[in-house]
């Protein structure tokens, strides 16, 4: 097989993946509770600990040994210099910071995106039911520009379109902030529609920008 | 080159759906990792960037690097599955085969050049604009993508036999 027909065989391959591709975009936010993130973090804090404990007993087995060899003599090494019985205690620090580092780290992965600046009031812009913390933020960056960002305690869901007016939409239909509940599937947005489901029923939103 | 975030969406966002889909095998994480890349955009706007095709294209790249690093293991419990045999002498299942095959010799390679792959044969850009993009040089460039197809070559006819 020549050159040339192994690559017209790949870009066959790869123009069949194109085809199956939708035409319009369609962005779905159904991640359930965020299940990849919480599982990156467990995976990352009990990996962390892992090699924290390696370097802890790595770090105090030494002078473990030395202790007890030396139990009767006093604390001082063979040069008559007092050795540092801080030595486990400054390593346990240290891994509780790396442990601490990685699991923060994590933690705001978890919850990315926040908004960034609003140009509405508050009280337009976050729909709380005000009892489960459940925030629905409407970030407007710029005429065209919105991402809404759903938040609760279990679930971040997020979605970015450039249509203001979609924004606007939103806030009239929504009418009441008392109906946004987190479904399974919440944020939808395909062939231009952006679909959010409340107790209520489903919030249509059409983009008339494009 | 797009002016603003919403204009770079609307202009370049199906076909960077279409480019990472080719790195990242499935629609609904190739989706993910624009959306996220508009998302990191819009935050990041007191350092405007300049949003060209390139710049675009760097950051989804980027971004499905990190996807597949997260998902590495399931990707090659996936990847190393046996291949589906499909007995039919209907033409379309034996595109479907074929086409399998292919992929599945594209995704087995390693990244870099996996990467240098889609930039050429899906991208089509010269091995200077590759180099570029993933920066390199250009004869690295060339060299992977040389390596690439001698692996695909040898993956499509291990099958073969």
């Amino acid at each position: 097989m020549s050159e040339t027909d192994l690559e017209t065989r790949i870009k066959a391959a790869m123009a069949e993946t194109d085809r199956e591709c939708p035409a319009y975009l369609e962005m779905r936010k159904s991640r359930s509770p965020s299940t990849s993130r919480r599982r990156a973090l467990m995976t990352s804090v009990l990996s962390a600990s892992a090699v924290a404990a390696l370097s802890l007993t790595l770090v105090m087995a030494p002078w473990q040994s030395h202790a007890i060899r030396d139990r009767s003599a006093s604390h001082q090494d063979l040069s008559g210099n007092a050795r540092s019985p801080r030595t486990p205690y400054l390593a346990l620090a240290g891994t509780w910071t790396l442990v601490g580092g990685i699991y923060k780290r994590e933690a705001l992965h978890m919850t990315w995106p926040r908004p960034i600046s609003l140009q509405f009031t508050a009280a337009d812009l976050n729909v709380n039911d005000g009892t489960n913390n459940e925030v629905l933020h409407i970030v407007s960056h710029s005429d065209n520009e919105f991402s809404a960002i759903f938040e609760s305690t279990t679930y971040v869901g997020s979605a970015y379109t450039p249509d203001r007016q979609a924004v606007l939409d939103l806030l009239d239909s929504l009418g009441s902030a008392e109906t946004l509940k987190p479904g399974r599937d919440l944020f939808t947005l395909k062939n231009g529609i952006l679909t959010i489901q409340t107790t209520a029923g489903q919030l249509r939103l059409v983009r008339t920008a494009h | 080159m797009a002016e603003t975030v919403a204009e770079a969406f609307a202009v370049y966002a199906v076909g960077l759906v279409r480019f990472a889909r080719q790195l990242v095998d499935d629609q609904e994480t190739a989706e993910e990792v624009v959306q996220d890349v508009f998302l990191r955009l819009q935050a990041g706007r007191a350092v405007r960037p300049v949003l060209s095709h390139a710049y675009l294209r760097k950051a989804v790249l980027n971004q499905s690097r990190s996807v597949l690093r997260r998902r590495r293991l399931t990707r090659t419990k996936r990847l190393t599955g046996p291949l589906e045999l499909v007995q039919s002498t209907d033409t379309l299942a034996s595109q479907a085969v074929e086409r399998d095959r292919v992929r599945r010799a594209v995704s087995a390679l390693p990244r870099r050049q996996r990467e240098v792959i889609v930039l050429r044969l899906y991208e089509d850009l010269p091995f200077l604009e590759i180099a570029r993009t993933l920066g390199i040089s250009p004869d690295a460039a060339s060299s992977a993508y040389a390596r690439a197809l001698a692996s695909i070559r040898l993956s499509l006819g291990a099958d073969d036999e």
